[in-house]
């Protein structure tokens, strides 16, 4: 019995969940389900045999089916374009289009028009103009989300001038800094902390924007850092924060608010040293290597100063990610046991605080070092 | 002996059938995108498809001579034809516009999703690719002009823009969007302006029509006068076919904004053509659109712009011109003049019938419309 009650009350829970997908509308049947390969038709209400006999043989031009089941988007404009057909005693219309959710569209179905258009001469006393207004359930587009920030790492020195921001969809067009701030420990924005250009930086599909800290607050000694301060002070906690009221590249706001909390260590403010570079590899049912620098490089030049070549010389493929400790773990196919390879990094390679091989993002004009060769690091994988 | 007698009407029908569009087959063309319209004068609708590499030739069998000299006028133009496709007007893209000379039926590439056009560098082509051919008739009565079932011939573009080459300053566009810019028909061959992926990238093809052989391509160099420099990478944005003392010429407008010659005897001698500059109409501007029309018995070219307004200019004068510009030009303007006529906000134009020029035109309430321009009013 307790299970005839059950398998009744879930019948008449799936009648209703259907009943919703093709909602019934004063005599209309509007498809509403984004789901549906049908989401957007609307039929008419149920015709007498006598009019869905004589519409099936009935060929009608668009101009004539709108004249008596009309779709609109007020009650002025032109008819939706779409598809006619007679199904089963109704008339159904597909638009040509999927519906706009955030549009009133109106429906009128005219029963002596109709008779009109087919030479009926019987006129209908009652319910001969149904109107009904009509709106769409949204498509569920994915919306995007950020999906990390680079470095990953929640400790950040003093004198950081990058900061990545991975979008998971591209974004739309906009002043990114409208969205962004960086707070202080006690929750109080700093201000004029970015390079604020409107369009932001971003790369080809806008998926990642780089974030960039005044460099001026940010090199000791120039005059916005001494007249302003620098933007972050060793010791102290802030957060970076994205509000998730910036829209995408489709007019949909974020998902996620992101927000990043980071402590501030001691500034880097020397060169790059090979000898801080130290790669080591590990190998189980592959080879991996695990490079550490001493500091954070910027992972988004890896792609241009950085390559590993084999004994030939022959350039291997290889990606790269970033570890939360900061070292970072590369992979190739290529890398295999009993193998040898060579680093090979650009001299201009710098970290998230502008600091290269050559010189120090502090070191003014002539100070810098000349044109260096490239950094080698020999790579053997046992 | 029944057979053979039922057999030779029924072929001689089937002859008939496709006299009247030679090369034509029927069925649905595989269009990847609406990006450029133009009639030839037999009503012979060309599409230029720049995602496809190709330009189709299509039959619509609109061929009702129409003898209206009328107007033609729809003040929120955006609104109706989103209305029509079940949208709103800040959702559609409207692309080209060309008119059918034999039934004056006006034909519009349009692109429903959210309308990106954001730069005023950008075309509507750069944002979006038109998917739809809207038919609009001289009564301002709309439909759709379907390309399923319909007589067609297609014709391939030789070395095409690649599809993932990045528009260098244009973020985000891709030059495949540019791949086709215009398309004029004159003396039974289709003239198709764009950009190539050959050493130099702005490109002229030029194919027979009926579509019998290949289309012949032959790469441009220009001088821009507003850049000082020699360019071959700028693609022309409109142009048209016109005899320049008596040669085969092309007159063609490029971004910011050079008016170039191109002697089209060259074209079959050499792959490489340097054009003549003879006029820089001004900077900051690119040209939409050039519609010869008489006007008091005489030639004259209607031009439409981004940034500039609109403007009237001589053919004759082109002739005139004996210099060329080959050094950067002081100042704004040089060579050619041109009369600037009030037009602000004017997009699409397209020859419509012997009094008037069918336009879009911006409105100062936002709105998109509809316009006719009077050919006897646009006297320079």
């Amino acid at each position: 019995m307790k299970d005839m009650v059950k398998g009744g009350l879930w019948c008449l829970l799936s009648c209703l969940c259907l009943s919703n997908l093709a909602q019934e509308q004063k005599g209309f049947t509007v498809l509403n389900d984004p789901a549906s390969a049908e989401y957007g038709k609307i039929l008419s209400p149920v015709l007498p045999d006598s009019i869905s006999d004589r519409l099936v043989t009935t060929q009608l031009t668009f101009p004539e089916w709108t004249s008596f089941f009309s779709i609109k988007t007020s009650n002025i404009a032109r008819p939706v374009l779409g598809d006619y057909r007679l199904e089963k005693q109704r008339v159904a219309f597909s638009p040509r289009f999927l519906p706009d959710s955030d549009i009133t569209y109106f429906v009128s179905f005219n029963f002596n028009q109709l008779n009109e258009i087919l030479n009926i001469p019987s006129k209908r006393e009652k319910d001969s103009l149904l109107f009904k207004t009509v709106e769409f359930h949204p498509i569920e587009t994915q919306a995007t989300k950020i999906v990390n920030a680079y470095p990953h790492i929640n400790v950040l020195p003093e004198n950081t001038l990058r900061v990545y921001v991975y979008f998971s969809k591209p974004m739309g067009f906009g002043n990114p800094y409208d969205y962004i701030s960086l707070l202080d420990q006690q929750g109080t924005e700093i201000k004029n902390a970015f390079v604020e250009l409107p369009e932001g930086l971003w790369n080809e599909n806008r998926t990642r924007l780089t974030i960039l800290f005044h460099p001026g607050r940010v090199k000791q000694g120039i005059g916005p850092n001494l007249n302003e301060g620098s933007i972050l002070n060793e010791g102290e906690l802030y957060e970076l924060a994205i509000s998730n009221e910036w829209k995408d590249a489709n007019g949909l706001a974020l998902t996620n608010e992101f927000s990043k909390k980071f402590f501030v260590a001691k500034a880097q403010r020397n060169k790059l040293r090979k000898r801080d570079w130290v790669i080591r590899s590990f190998c189980k049912d592959e080879c991996i290597l695990r490079l550490t620098t001493g500091g954070i490089p910027d992972i988004e030049l890896v792609d241009n100063m950085i390559e590993i070549r084999n004994e030939e010389g022959v350039e291997i493929d290889f990606d790269i990610f970033p570890e939360d400790n900061g070292s970072f773990l590369i992979r190739s196919d290529a890398l295999t046991k009993e193998t040898s390879f060579n680093m090979i990094i650009n001299p201009r390679m710098e970290d998230i605080c502008g600091n290269n091989f050559l010189h120090a993002f502090e070191m003014e004009g002539d100070s810098r070092g000349k044109e260096g060769k490239p950094i080698e690091i020999r790579i053997v994988i046992k | 002996m029944l057979r053979k007698f039922l057999s030779l009407p029924l072929l001689l029908l089937f002859i008939a059938a496709f006299a009247s569009v030679p090369g034509m087959k029927n069925g649905s063309p595989e269009i990847n995108s609406l990006s450029v319209l133009s009639f030839n004068e037999d009503g012979i609708l060309f599409i230029g498809d720049s995602y496809g590499g190709q330009v189709f030739a299509i039959d619509l069998k609109d061929d009702q001579k129409s003898t209206n000299d009328k107007n033609l006028s729809i003040p929120d133009l955006e609104s109706e034809v989103a209305s029509f496709l079940g949208t709103s007007a800040d959702n559609i893209l409207i692309h080209d516009m060309a008119a059918n000379p034999i039934s004056q039926n006006l034909y519009l590439s349009v692109s429903r999703g959210k309308a990106k056009w954001i730069s005023r560098w950008e075309t509507p082509n750069n944002v979006e690719i038109a998917d739809i051919l809207i038919k609009i008739a001289p009564d301002g009565s709309m439909s759709e002009a379907s390309l399923k079932d319909v007589a067609y011939a297609s014709v391939s573009l030789p070395s095409p823009v690649n599809t993932e080459d990045e528009h260098r300053w244009k973020k985000g566009v891709k030059l495949r969007s540019e791949a086709i810019t215009d398309i004029e028909f004159q003396d039974n061959k289709v003239y198709v302006a764009g950009l190539s992926n050959e050493e130099f990238s702005s490109a002229l093809w030029t194919v027979a029509y009926p579509f019998k052989s290949e289309a012949k391509i032959n790469t441009l160099e220009i001088f821009h006068g507003a850049h000082g420099k020699w360019e071959t990478a700028s693609p022309i944005r409109s142009f048209l076919p016109y005899k320049l003392n008596g040669k085969n010429s092309i007159l063609a407008s490029y971004l910011c904004t050079p008016l170039v010659t191109l002697d089209l005897d060259e074209f079959s001698q050499k792959t490489h053509i340097k054009g003549r500059t003879v006029a820089e109409f001004g900077s900051g501007n690119y040209p939409i659109d050039m519609v010869l029309y008489q006007n008091k018995g005489r030639d004259l070219i209607l031009m439409s712009n981004s940034a500039l307004p609109l403007l009237i200019f001589d053919p004759e004068d082109v002739e005139n011109f004996e210099g060329e510009i080959t050094a950067e030009v002081e100042g704004y303007r040089s060579g050619v003049d041109y009369t600037p006529r009030s037009g602000g906000g004017i997009q699409q134009l397209t020859d419509y019938n012997e009094k008037y020029i069918v336009a879009t035109q911006r409105q100062p309430n936002g709105k998109l419309a509809l316009i006719s321009i009077n050919k006897d009013w646009m006297t320079p």
